[in-house]
């Protein structure tokens, strides 16, 4: 017997025409925790889904624990023991965390009937395992995001798993919770279960991971190499293909006047005692750990939660930001962290996203829309930030992800705001797209923007910042200039 | 441990429903005491016997994350059509026949709506609001649109078989049917059903979130069609209940009741967006609205203010709930940024 | 630059195609021209096509056709309003106990004139201040519209029936009436003449002023919305309170037609109006309807309904919620089709 559980031979699987894989191979050992990688429409998520049954390949081999399979059912790939984690874990918010564990054994199992007790047991078994403590009884939506992960993996190993599949873990994960995370993650491996994890942060993995596998334009460029022998610019040149310079911004205005001032701004259970500076021509990183208190930060400068005490000042004026309306009246604009549920409307064309925020501006006689000046104001900003449409009305959804975020800073840029909050302004943008963005927020910052941007990718404050605020459990415990700071160093007090 | 699951209980929902049917029953009864007695509590089940079936249905269909408007439709349908059909045949046995058809009629209704909704993807309340007017449009006008009264002796039988019957100070009987063995199984067998088959915990799976049961294996199109199904079956079957108990079949008895269902199991504690929500909530809801309907005549309020007082039952306590979770949501999302403040 | 110009001289094709009206305005078509032949061939005569049947159909659409059209707003943002009938007759009873309470029989003719003209205001008022109160529930306690306005309903209609004390109010003045019986120019019926002034008024609104733009972009992403600067909770507010306005007058329609106020009336009409509002075009998930479509559907619903009358048949009146049930159920499965083909088109074009 081989100790090979999974075993992809020459995979094809074409969309309407397109190949989204090339005769892609994977081997995967017992006990081997693989990383994938791979740029957004890379093939990987087609990679996993061919993997475990949803997809059926157009030509290619798939071997399970020795059996060969030219079409795998997804109950024939958990039956064998593949199991997927997807990012939002699949969990049914309204069972306990002990139905959530237990409930698909007896499924697998095809049985009619629940035994209670068994379900309790199993899940408990399952917790125990893993030494991690969770009430059995609490409904799932009660529960963090690292909780709702261990549910996750704890059901995946109930049903005998031999190969967990996990889909970007640790996006939502605080450091501390991803280290617990891959302590599971080896003990796993320990115990003979192969691991699968896709993902783009290879820094976070690169201790529990054996091997890598990255993924370009539907073809394997690395197909299972030692993880040690690649570096973060070694990986950037196998995902694009092409190597990337990071250039350190340097602001060319260097005594621009002071756009936003706060001092001692606290919220309740959010942050205390905030001050910060930013001027115009100042990109400002704010970075921080999941629960730093860095969104919260953001989202009270946006008006959604008002601030319990301290004080805001716009151009040194002080100011009352009480909604999401005075905000925006001040001239705060914010690209949320989620792009597909917050900042666009996905039924809707590129224009419209762009011209909503502007909506009131443009009138007729008083009391109607000035639509052909709409969609001028859209067209103009298409142009100036280079959105890649032959029509901007197309629907947004036309878009790659990039250009769904250069719609969202659009809308904003529309309104000529002073202040602009980015949160997370990369997430799920491909390399390329991320310079260009970058790029583009230099621009802006050079015009006279103030730029916050909020992040935990240090690489991207450290290049795109010129100044850095590092917030720890609700304050402030570090304010450095880019230009001395280290990534090193900066790592160190995020933790 | 037993704390712990009292300050839960008392948490829920259902604790609340409850808490509100003990202070409208008690505040009647200090008002008017002659409230406080086995004839107003039995006048009370007597009433709820009926809209409980059709709840236990609405419930099912709520659960599982979708809406029915053929409450009404089916339930009048049924009962409308089985009667008749015994009715023709000059039938002289049992009540077991019409209450077969009745059941079998809403089957194959509650089928179509889960044909529509499931395969055809259409949503569930644009597809129950046109089988509804369809329903009501074949039984009006093929079928019949006169009452019929004089109903088969089976039936009238049923209708005057009582389990026991109580009077109050004026003599005046309220005679609990024995049509509350059947509110009394339905209720028991759908608990069966929700608590230990792997149907009911699909029921609740694809409630509470529907990609993620399709991952886990879970047939969605199926366990849809089935709760259709027995929802109609269900509606049939109450509809018979109506019939045994008015000894009388009238086609248009039943209009708007699918509102009046709807708005017993929210106010029960079920969430309309399916997953949450109890049975025993679900009983309690119509207890709470045939209560209010039996104490305003108590107090000497005509019977004309009970839309009022039901709409703002309802009212309030979606504004409650909805409030508690928009703060439960705040809250929350607050804990998470507040732990490591804590620990400092 | 050719582009444009292309778009904008062919911009029937743009409303006829693009946006699914081509659909149901032949479906328009078909049903009067169909229902008119079936008549034909039933009957032997062209009645259903004389001008006294467009005048009698003209009459009998605007009451739930200006609920439709006030169902479709809160439609569009995501939302429902079960509680358009329960707002109606609450205007109603409330216009109709203040003429009667107001009016004694000698009441001179140009006095109960602005007695009617106040009943109507005072009618207006009422529905647009339930209609916020719907909004603001929804909107403050982000509550489901589907069940606040299923709960509102219950009370208006409540409130009304409280006012009638369950009884008719009977002997509306003729002022009054003539809303929902007299004749514009001698032909048009009263009723038909608000109704398509409501219309176009919305039509504006919907598709020509910021308000309407705001509308569907909530509709199609509340949150977005809300980070776009969109004030959703006063646009919610305000949708409610029109749908609110477009009830009352609806329910003035009724009573006057039927010279009397009665709280219980026309309970069916809401399903019927989300019926006309969903068969229309009005996606019951947001973002999507148009007061065009509305109006055709509208239409094609009355016609299939005055077209059976000829059927010489009794109790018609439930043949045709068969066939009006059966259309949007037909309607709504063809629409799941094309979609389906349409996006495996599109999943075709897009590689």
């Amino acid at each position: 017997m081989s100790d090979v559980i999974l075993r992809a031979i020459n995979i094809n699987k074409s969309f309407a025409g397109v190949h989204a894989l090339t005769d892609v191979n994977l081997t995967i050992r017992k006990g081997e925790v693989r990383c994938l990688i791979g740029e957004n429409g890379c093939g990987k998520s087609t990679l996993i889904k061919v993997i475990s049954g949803v997809y059926t390949p157009d030509s290619g081999e798939l071997e399970v624990a020795g059996h060969k399979f030219g079409k795998l059912q997804p109950d024939q790939a958990m039956s064998m023991g593949i199991q997927v984690i997807y990012q939002d874990f699949s969990i049914f918010p309204n069972l306990t965390v002990a139905d959530n564990i237990a409930m698909n054994t007896f499924r697998v199992q095809k049985k009619k009937l629940i035994n209670w007790r068994t379900i309790r047991r199993k899940a408990q078994e399952a917790l125990d395992h893993l030494d991690v403590k969770i009430d059995l009884d609490v409904k799932a939506e009660a529960l963090s995001v690292a909780d709702k992960q261990i549910v996750a993996i704890c059901r995946a190993i109930i049903q005998d798993a031999k190969l967990i599949i996990m889909d970007e873990p640790t996006t939502a994960l605080t450091k501390k919770e991803v280290s617990s995370l891959l302590d599971i993650i080896r003990q796993l491996k320990e115990e003979g279960i192969s691991v699968i994890f896709v993902t783009h942060k290879l820094e976070e993995v690169i201790g529990v991971t054996d091997t890598v596998t990255i993924l370009r334009n539907g073809v394997c460029v690395v197909d299972g190499e030692e993880t040690s022998n690649f570096d973060a610019n070694k990986l950037a040149f196998y995902m694009t293909g092409h190597e990337i310079v990071d250039e350190k911004f340097v602001p060319e205005i260097t005594n621009g006047k002071e756009l936003l001032r706060i001092e001692k701004l606290s919220l309740k259970d959010g942050f205390n005692d905030i001050t910060l500076t930013v001027n115009s021509g100042d990109v400002l990183g704010v970075t921080g750990l999941l629960g730093s208190g860095r969104t919260e930060l953001a989202q009270c400068l946006f008006g959604q939660f008002p601030a319990t005490s301290g004080e805001i000042f716009i151009e040194g004026k002080p100011v009352k930001i009480r909604s999401v309306k005075d905000a925006i009246r001040n001239g705060i604009g914010y690209v949320p962290e989620d792009r597909l549920t917050e900042g666009l409307f996905l039924k809707k064309s590129i224009a419209s996203n762009i011209f909503v925020s502007v909506i009131e501006k443009f009138r007729k006689a008083l009391v109607f829309s000035d639509n052909r000046s709409l969609k001028a104001t859209a067209d103009r900003w298409v142009k100036e930030l280079l959105i890649k449409t032959p029509d901007s009305e197309n629907i947004i959804t036309t878009l790659s992800g990039g250009n769904q975020q250069r719609v969202v800073l659009a809308k904003w840029l529309a309104r000529n705001p002073k202040i602009l909050i980015l949160n997370g302004p990369t997430v799920g943008v491909d390399i390329g797209s991320k310079l260009e963005i970058h790029k583009v927020l230099r621009k802006l910052a050079n015009q006279g923007i103030a730029i916050i941007i909020i992040s935990d990718d240090i690489p991207e404050v450290l290049t795109n910042c010129n100044k850095v605020v590092i917030m720890k459990m609700g304050r402030i415990v570090g304010e450095m200039d880019s230009k001395v700071v280290k990534h090193e160093q900066l790592a160190g007090m995020l933790a | 441990m037993i704390g712990k699951k009292l300050s839960r209980i008392a948490k829920t929902n259902e604790f609340f429903v409850l808490l509100v049917i003990l202070v409208v029953f008690f505040t009647v009864s200090a008002i008017s005491p002659v409230f406080l007695s086995a004839y107003s509590l039995v006048s009370v089940i007597k009433t709820a016997i009926e809209p409980i079936i059709y709840a236990v249905g609405a419930y099912l269909v709520i659960l599982s994350g979708g809406i029915d408007l053929t409450v009404a439709g089916i339930g009048a349908f049924s009962m409308f059509t089985a009667t008749k059909i015994v009715f023709s045949m000059n039938y002289e046995g049992s009540a077991l026949l019409p209450y077969l058809l009745a059941i079998g009629f809403g089957a194959a209704l509650g089928m179509i709506n889960g044909l529509l909704i499931s395969r055809l993807k259409i949503q569930p309340m644009i597809a129950t609001l046109g089988m509804n007017s369809i329903i009501n449009g074949v039984m009006l006008f093929f079928i019949g649109s006169r009452e019929i009264s004089q109903v088969p002796i089976g039936i009238q039988t049923a209708g005057k078989t009582y389990v026991m019957t109580v009077y109050n100070a004026n003599g005046v009987a309220a005679p609990l049917s024995t049509t509350i063995y059947i509110t009394i199984a339905v209720v028991f067998v759908v608990y069966l059903l929700l608590r230990y088959t792997m149907l009911g915990a699909n029921i609740f799976a694809i409630g509470g979130n529907v990609e993620s049961a399709m991952r886990a294996g879970i047939d969605v199109k199926k366990t849809q069609f089935i709760v259709y199904v027995l929802a109609g079956m269900l509606y049939g079957l109450g509809g018979m209940v109506h019939t045994i108990t008015y000894v009388n079949s009238n086609p248009m008895d039943l209009l708007g009741q699918e509102m009046i269902t709807i708005a017993a199991v929210i106010i029960g504690g079920a969430r309309i967006t399916g997953g949450h929500g109890t049975l025993t909530g679900t009983v309690l809801g119509v207890l709470l609205i045939q209560l209010i309907d039996n104490c305003l005549n108590t107090v000497g309020i005509p019977s004309f203010w009970q839309r009022l007082v039901v709409g703002l039952v309802l009212l309030v306590g979606t504004s409650l709930t909805s409030y508690q979770a928009l703060k439960e949501k705040r809250r929350l999302h607050v804990e998470i940024s507040s732990a490591p403040i804590s620990m400092q | 630059m050719e582009m444009n110009r292309t778009k904008k001289s062919s911009w029937l094709y743009h409303i006829f195609y693009e946006t699914k009206l081509g659909w149901l305005f032949s479906l328009m078509v078909i049903a009067y021209v169909g229902m008119g032949f079936m008549s034909f061939a039933l009957k032997g005569n062209f009645k259903y096509f004389s001008p006294n049947t467009l005048q009698t159909m003209a009459g009998q659409i605007p009451e739930v056709g200006i609920l439709a059209i006030g169902i479709i707003l809160p439609m569009i943002t995501g939302g429902i309003d079960l509680s358009m009938v329960g707002k109606a007759n609450l205007a109603g009873v409330v216009a109709a106990a203040f003429m009667t309470s107001v009016i004694t029989e000698t009441t001179p003719d140009s006095t109960q004139m602005l007695i009617a003209i106040a009943a109507i205001l005072l009618a207006l008022v009422v529905g647009a201040l339930a209609g916020l109160i719907n909004g603001i529930i929804i909107s403050k306690f982000n509550a489901p519209p589907l069940i606040v306005t299923l709960g509102s309903n219950y009370a208006f209609m409540g409130i009304a029936v409280v006012i009638t004390q369950g009884k008719s109010i009977v002997g509306l003045p003729a002022a009054f009436n003539s809303l929902g019986q007299g004749y514009t120019l001698g032909i048009i019926p009263n009723q038909f003449v608000v109704l398509a002034i409501v219309a176009t008024v919305i039509w504006f609104m919907t598709s020509k002023t910021p308000y309407g733009t705001k509308l569907f972009m909530t509709g199609s992403n509340m949150v977005a919305a809300e980070f776009s600067g969109i004030d959703i909770k006063k646009l919610l507010r305000t949708t409610y309170t029109i749908s609110g306005v477009l009830a009352a007058i609806s329910g003035c329609i009724l009573f006057g037609r039927s010279n009397q106020a009665n709280a219980d009336y026309g309970t069916t009409y809401t399903l019927q109006a989300i019926m006309i509002a969903v068969l229309g075009g009005t996606s019951p998930e947001g973002g999507e309807g148009n007061v065009l479509g509305v109006i055709f559907a509208m239409f094609t619903m009355q016609f299939l309904a005055t077209g059976m009358n000829f059927f010489q048949v009794t109790n018609v009146t439930y043949l045709k919620d068969i066939v009006w049930g059966g259309v949007l159920l037909i309607v709504m499965v063809v629409n799941y089709v094309t979609a389906l083909r349409r996006t495996k088109n599109a999943l075709k074009k897009s590689f």
